[in-house]
Order: structure tokens, then C-alpha cells, then sequence
């Protein structure tokens, strides 16, 4: 069961690359080398595939226009299975991030944050390259990537060879996102994630396929769902060597658990609020797609949360 | 002077201060836009009658106008109320009197309280589709 399913990763990941190189192919040979000839007109922008950056647990293709100061507040709630004894999680543990993002030029952000679990502190870039337009180019395509530090974990337990480089985590994304229509947009994410040190319960090395929706329900709100599923990454080469059908799989022991997620998004001039149900209370995304341990969707673990952005132009 | 008389007074006095700071406060919203003679006559880059453009100007509008200028552009936005600057009445004949081109100026450039919307609109073609919707807004 676990090496039909890691097979047909494999294939879906292939096929992704594969038709996104033949996308970039087609497009590019429609530049004619008739020096002659006039220059191809280009098709206009489509519209935005999403109203926002952020996207509960997740980044999306869009990026604030040039010279905009963004804030973004996020908060997860504790999880539901207490019950009314911390009010379904509003009075649970819970995890907050603080971040500021700027974009100096047209679809390239850059960004910091502070987070409550662990105190990571991080740094991060998006660059929107390829952008959908309208009778051509059918998707937005964009990189993201996070640098996080941890700042809290103690060296005890680690042993003397704990070192600050030791704190370091990665995240690396590409999104291909496209905006079917007016009322919806989707994207698929195929991320990486690297930790340089764990502990035993867990892998250095995560990737992830993302599938994020949105349903736009009227001019200022939608309803917004993601679905992420991790696959641990053994690069032990002797593992490799000996189970060479084993070294990427998604329900071992150290195997995250899947990211399910269900919101409601409201988006102004200035403002976008999302509230949403999750799975993972990491916020930083690769402490949400490596890290989430706490508990399966499908056994009942549900946490609340919401994000809060707010834009200045200059 | 008898105390009717004075009181009679101060009423009239307190009615005439009313309707001072009132016409003042009219008269702020008056303040004329100085658009460029360039911009007076530019000429749309998309169909402002055209359902689609009108749809997209529409959704920008509930985006990014309805809160201060309301969902009929009557100045009554949710926000209205806080500004120092009358909104104003998009639906009269003074505000549908002026050119495609200044109502595109006015939009993209902004001032005082409101926001240049060329920075949030950065597509020119989005800000006509909001002049195109501001047009449906003609009583």
C-alpha cells in the first residue's frame, strides 16, 4: 500500500514538472525568429488568482503591488478536543506570528516575522515569475522560500554538538496557481522543507504537494480550503540503497501528519481577515509541513485560528 | 432686556452659527479638483460600456470605494461619517458632468483623505473599469 501510494507521488510530481516545462516550451516558441515580422502583441494580465499573499497555513502566488508595506498578525487557537474546558481551544495552547512584508518591485516580496512556538525568527522571499494572462499564458507561477532560526530550543538533549547552525530550518516552494474564473481560483504547491537538526520522532527532510481553493461567494468574500500532504524524505544513502522503493514515504512513524484546512476570507482596500479551521498549529510553513505531529485531521484534531493583514501603500 | 427677548436671542444667534459652519463645511466638499487638460480628454483603454469591463469595475468598487462613498456612490459609506472631506454624491449631474478622463485622474491620483488608487489599482485598465461603473451610478 505505502510503495503504491509513494509511486503515485512520484508520477503526479513528474507529471507536474513535466507539463509545466512543456507549458514554458509552447509559450516560448510562440516568439517568432522572423526578424521581419512585428513583435508578438502580449496578451493582457488576468486578474489576481487570489486577493492575498497568505492563505491560512500557506502562501499563494500573489504578492501586494510594489512599494506596499504589509502586517500580518497570525493566530492559532488551541485544539478542539478539550472541549468546553478551555472553550474548544480559544483558552488552549495557542501560537502566534508577528510579521512585516514589502514589496520593493512588482512580484517581489521579502519579509521577516517572530513566532511564539519555538521563537523562530525568519526571513522570507516570494518572486511571482510567470503571471497568467488572459487567451494565453494559462498560469501564475511563483517561488517562495523561508529561512526560520530557532531561537528557544535548549542545546540540552542535543549534546555538546549543538551548534546555532543547528537551529536553521528551509523552506522551499513553487506555486502554480490559475484563476478558472471569476468566482475561482486554485493552486497547487510542491515544497520542500529542511530541518537541520531533529530530534529522533522526526525527519530532517519533508516535501509536500499543496492543493489551495477558492470559491468567491460575493464581491468582498470567499470560501477558502487547502489540503496538504506531506512525504518524509529519507536521503540516508544506505537506506537508499537497500529499500530503493522506501525513500520517500507518507505514513512511516516520523511522517507528518496531512493538512486539512476550511475558512472564510473578507478582503478590502486595505484589509484582508481570514478565519479558518486547521490541522497544524506550526504557522511557519515548515514547522506546518514538517512538524505537524500533534494530531490527524482524520482523528478529530482541529484548531481555530484566523490571520490578519493590513496594507500601506507608498 | 426682557428675558424672552434674550432668550429669543440666542436662539437666533445659535441658528445662525448652525447654518455658518454648515455652508463651510459644504463648501470643503466643493473644492475643486485641478486635473490637467491632458488628462481631461484621456480617452479610455477599454469599452466602458461593456458588461464584463462594468462587473470588474464593480468588484473593485465594493473592494475599495464602497466604504467611504457607499455601494451607490451616495457618500454614505460606513466610513463617511469619520472623514473631514464630503464624499460626495456621484450620482448628481455636477459629478456625472465630468469627462471619462477626469474621473480617471480623480481615481488614480486621489488626495487629502483619499488614497492615490494607482498604487492599489496599479492596472489602468481596472481604474477605467471603475469609471465605468461609475457611470451606472447616474440617477
Amino acid at each position: 500500500m505505502n510503495k503504491a501510494i509513494t509511486m503515485t507521488i512520484k508520477k503526479i510530481i513528474l507529471s507536474i514538472l513535466f507539463i509545466f516545462s512543456g507549458l514554458v516550451v509552447a509559450f516560448a516558441q510562440d516568439a517568432t525568429t522572423d526578424s521581419t515580422a512585428a513583435a508578438p502583441v502580449k496578451k493582457p494580465l488576468a486578474k489576481a488568482p487570489f486577493e492575498s499573499g497568505i492563505f491560512m497555513d500557506y502562501q499563494t502566488v500573489s504578492s501586494p503591488p510594489a512599494k506596499t508595506l504589509e502586517f500580518i498578525l497570525q493566530h492559532r487557537f488551541g485544539n478542539i478536543q478539550n472541549g468546553i474546558h478551555d472553550i474548544y481551544g480559544l483558552w488552549g495552547a495557542s501560537n502566534i506570528r508577528l510579521g512585516l512584508n514589502f514589496t520593493p518591485i512588482k512580484n517581489l516580496m521579502i519579509g521577516l516575522g517572530t513566532t511564539k512556538n519555538y521563537m523562530v525568527q525568519d526571513l522570507q522571499v516570494k518572486y511571482t515569475f510567470l503571471q497568467q494572462r488572459k487567451g494565453g499564458f494559462p498560469l501564475t507561477i511563483g517561488y517562495y522560500g523561508n529561512l526560520g532560526l530557532d531561537t528557544k530550543t535548549s542545546a540540552k538533549g542535543y549534546g555538546m554538538n549543538y551548534k546555532f547552525t543547528d537551529r536553521l530550518s528551509w523552506f522551499h516552494e513553487f506555486m502554480f496557481a490559475r484563476r478558472f474564473c471569476k468566482m475561482f481560483s486554485m493552486q497547487i504547491g510542491l515544497a520542500y522543507s529542511h530541518f537541520n537538526k531533529v530530534d529522533s520522532s522526526r525527519m530532517n527532510d519533508v516535501a509536500a504537494i499543496s492543493v489551495l481553493g477558492r470559491l468567491k461567494v460575493s464581491p468582498q468574500s470567499s470560501v477558502i480550503l487547502s489540503f496538504e500532504q506531506p512525504i518524509v524524505v529519507n536521503y540516508d544513502p544506505a537506506f537508499m540503497v537497500r529499500y530503493p522503493n522506501k525513500w520517500l514515504s507518507i505514513n512511516s512513524s516520523t511522517a507528518p501528519y496531512q493538512n486539512v484546512s476550511l475558512g472564510w476570507e473578507i478582503s478590502t482596500s486595505t484589509h484582508t481577515f481570514q478565519i479558518f479551521m486547521s490541522c497544524a498549529n506550526g504557522i511557519v510553513p515548515q514547522y506546518v509541513t514538517a512538524l505537524n505531529k500533534d494530531g490527524s485531521f482524520w482523528n478529530g484534531f482541529i484548531l481555530f485560528g484566523f490571520n490578519l493583514t493590513r496594507l500601506w501603500s507608498f | 432686556m426682557k428675558t424672552t427677548q434674550k432668550i429669543f436671542t440666542v436662539i437666533i444667534t445659535m441658528v445662525i452659527a448652525v447654518f455658518f459652519i454648515a455652508g463651510n463645511s459644504y463648501s470643503q466638499a466643493k473644492k475643486p479638483w485641478n486635473v490637467p487638460d491632458k488628462d481631461k480628454n484621456a480617452k479610455s483603454t477599454v469599452n466602458l460600456k461593456d458588461a464584463g469591463v462594468i462587473s470588474n469595475g464593480k468588484d473593485l468598487w465594493a473592494k475599495h470605494c464602497k466604504s467611504c462613498h457607499g455601494s451607490k456612490g451616495l457618500g454614505d459609506g460606513p466610513k463617511a461619517a469619520s472623514l473631514k472631506t464630503n464624499p460626495g454624491d456621484f450620482s448628481s449631474a455636477a459629478f456625472q458632468g465630468q469627462t471619462d478622463g477626469e474621473l480617471f485622474f480623480e481615481t488614480s491620483k486621489g488626495r487629502d483623505e483619499m488614497p492615490a488608487y494607482e498604487k492599489k489599482v496599479p492596472e489602468a485598465g481596472d481604474r477605467w473599469a471603475m469609471v465605468a461603473f461609475m457611470r451606472t451610478l447616474k440617477k
